[in-house]
């Protein structure tokens, strides 16, 4: 019988979908709200029973309850919910009510308060605008045919609810496409029925949704026995996902943080691989899924904010496409990055939203999605600048870093944001320390020689092209040898001895020891051309008389005159 | 780019060798009254001045860092030792921290404008070591000859 009713639910549901573009919204949003849905549920069914038991079926009065514990009026939703019931043909005992209306309240989590009202308003007709967790619930009515099961009052204290709900979005995640698919509510229901515990954690709609899945994937793991872990666990992560938009204009920070713990306390038990693809899926084929949480995250948000865009416009469809392209640039399944900061969400979440729903086979849901995607605007729309400004800073972070590791020599195999800047600051302090030595040494050189500007230029220019050798070498050499220079320089000239030594004395000293600390670096970089070494042991020779053969061997008559004078 | 780097090495080496023969020619504190190790000493430090000069001047103003190397040397030459160090990016700590005191002007950027600003600053280094390098040999070879 559960399952019947399911199934008629979901027909009932589809045909809620067909009729009014909240159908769609009902249908994605059963497949993408699932979790939400089931959370929702979970917490309306227990708020309802209680209040509403006399005015509606067990189902209604749970899907009732759900949207009045959210909300604090229940009446008004339940004046709703019993129109639903003519609309909705079908027989929903407790158990198809709840899933339908777990479905329902996915999608209108999804949608949001807003979304759902638009949802039952355009599916009833009616204008009210019950609290967005009431309209949710009161989605949920409306597809659930206002049936109250006469189990309606396990739905409250059925910890299972949450479970099957979950359940049930995890079956849909498996049949993403279809949403609406009577067998996977069926089987979701069945799910439901077996759920225990849940329920109670999904008491608070949003943000308690977005924990509650946590709790609801865990129990789904420890419950489901079935290979739908990983669906669940996806639909879960989904949830969380949906959760979070929707969750944004009542909870939006808290949403996103219970979302994204939600999400990353199931990835890791569901398996983020799966949780990832998932998202993947449901973000659309551009989108990358190492960024699949901010994406879903953005995409949250931007739902949110789409969702209260698309409330004040009235026109979802105008919004998504306008707005897809800015938010979404990220999400986009174009691909395409605009870089919108101004957190128009609202096309990215519609973006975001059809990424969703393009997993869940159906493109149209773009406009629906968008209708259950009001509420969060106000908290989506800053979270959704945020991260989206985060994520162009990152990228544009990263972007420059592959281009520094281009330039900065040996850095091709060196992976990670800390190390990289490690050489970057190695090869900067070198560069910077062989200028310093080579302004050192050409103080020493150059008032030896007379200039003439234009041979010297010819000339360099030349050099620095057809001799190679002689320059090159030093600057190759020198940038993969980090070691630092001897700092002797700064000691030879305060050695405060010029009286004592001579001037080709300093002079030796001053080179012979930038110079052993050259070569010393050469000689440890063991690279050290035979054409430097020849340079080398010409200006060497040109100070100190002592055989260039060896550069230590200079170092040694130049450091003994060095110790005479070094205090 | 290599045509900008060559660009960038004429432009470069012209004005390093003006400097440098301003600063050699005069010679007027070749003295002996001062010690002949600080002759070298001031000497290569202006060199080295003029060389980050000639450089921030070659590459040209529209990068953040020639700007602020010739700020500082401006504000230096005129005595003024003010220290911009940690303007606006408080003291960071860490390797950012030590990019930004290793590219001038660094402080006041962001994170990724300093990336941008050290490849362009990386690209003028190794063309200034490269030109440096070919001077001094070049008047190491000839004084040597």
């Amino acid at each position: 019988m559960e399952i019947d009713i399911k199934e008629k639910d979901k027909l009932e549901l589809e045909k809620r979908n067909d009729d009014n573009s909240m159908n769609y919204q009902s249908a994605g949003s059963l497949t993408s709200d699932w979790h939400f849905a089931s959370a929702n549920i979970a917490n309306s069914a227990l708020s309802l029973v209680p209040s509403h038991d006399g005015q509606m079926n067990a189902c209604r009065g749970d899907l009732v309850g759900a949207a009045s514990s959210s909300s604090a009026s229940m009446g008004e939703p339940f004046g709703p919910p019993v129109t639903w019931d003519h609309q909705t043909s079908s027989q929903n005992t407790g158990f198809c009510d709840i899933s339908l209306g777990t479905g329902t309240l996915v999608g209108m989590t999804t949608g949001g308060p807003v979304s759902m009202r638009s949802s039952i308003d355009g599916a009833l007709g009616m204008g009210w605008n019950p609290p967005s967790s009431v309209l949710r619930n009161s989605i949920f009515l409306p597809n659930a045919h206002g049936i109250l099961p006469p189990s309606l009052s396990q739905f409250p204290a059925d910890p299972a609810f949450i479970e099957r709900a979950a359940r049930f979005s995890c079956f849909n995640s498996g049949n993403i496409s279809d949403m609406a698919h009577p067998f996977g509510m069926s089987e979701a229901m069945g799910h439901y029925s077996r759920g225990g515990g849940m329920m109670q954690g999904l008491q608070e709609p949003f943000v308690g949704s977005g924990l509650k899945l946590l709790s609801v994937g865990q129990a789904q793991k420890n419950m489901m026995h079935e290979g739908d872990c990983s669906g669940e666990a996806s639909i879960a992560s989904l949830y969380m996902d949906h959760v979070k938009p929707e969750d944004s204009p009542l909870k939006s920070e808290r949403k996103s943080e219970s979302l994204v713990r939600s999400q990353d306390e199931v990835k890791p038990g569901m398996g983020r691989s799966d949780n990832d693809s998932d998202e993947a899926e449901f973000c659309g084929s551009d989108q990358d899924d190492a960024t699949m949480l901010e994406a879903n995250a953005g995409k949250l948000s931007a739902n949110g904010l789409n969702s209260k865009k698309r409330k004040r416009n009235g026109q979802d469809t105008e919004h998504s496409p306008g707005k897809g392209s800015q938010l979404s640039a990220e999400v986009n399944k174009d691909g395409s990055e605009v870089q919108h900061k101004g957190g128009k969400s609202p096309t990215s979440t519609t973006n975001k939203t059809s990424g969703k729903n393009g997993k869940h086979g159906s493109k149209a849901s773009d406009p629906e999605k968008e209708e259950y995607i009001h509420v969060r605007a106000r908290r989506g729309q800053a979270t959704n600048s945020h991260s989206l400004a985060e994520r162009v800073r990152r990228e544009k972070i990263s972007e420059r870093m592959k281009f520094l590791q281009d330039l900065v020599p040996g850095c091709s195999k060196v992976t990670g944001k800390a190390v990289m800047l490690d050489e970057i600051i190695n090869y900067v302090q070198s560069l910077q320390r062989q200028v310093e030595f080579l302004s050192m040494k050409l103080a020493t050189v150059n008032p030896r020689m007379d200039f003439n500007l234009e041979g010297l230029l010819a000339k360099d220019i030349l050099t620095s092209r057809a001799v190679p050798s002689a320059s090159l070498p030093f600057s190759p050499d020198l940038p993969m040898s980090y070691p630092p220079l001897h700092p002797s320089q700064s000691g030879l000239v305060t050695a405060g001895f010029p009286a004592m030594e001579n001037h080709s004395d300093i002079l030796r000293r001053t080179i012979g020891s930038q110079l052993t600390s050259i070569s010393r670096e050469f000689k440890e970089s063991a690279q050290l051309p035979g054409s430097w070494n020849d340079e080398l042991h010409n200006v060497i020779q040109m100070y100190a008389s002592s055989d260039p053969q060896d550069s230590q061997e200079i170092t040694g008559p130049i450091e003994a005159s060095n110790m005479k004078a070094e205090p | 780019m290599s045509a900008t780097t060559e660009q960038l090495e004429r432009n470069f080496t012209h004005r390093f060798l003006t400097s440098l023969r301003r600063i050699n020619s005069p010679d007027s504190k070749t003295t002996t009254t001062h010690a002949a190790g600080l002759v070298i000493r001031r000497r290569s430090l202006r060199i080295k001045r003029a060389a980050y000069s000639s450089m921030a001047r070659a590459a040209g103003s529209h990068r953040a860092w020639t700007r602020a190397l010739l700020s500082r040397a401006r504000s230096q030459r005129r005595r003024q030792q003010h220290d911009v160090h940690r303007r606006r990016q408080g003291r960071e700590m860490g390797r950012a921290g030590k990019l930004r005191g290793l590219v001038p002007g660094g402080s006041r950027m962001e994170m990724g404008q300093l990336l941008e600003e050290t490849a362009h600053y990386v690209q003028c280094l190794a063309v200034q070591v490269r030109v440096m390098q070919a001077v001094a040999d070049h008047f190491s070879s000839s004084s040597s000859m």
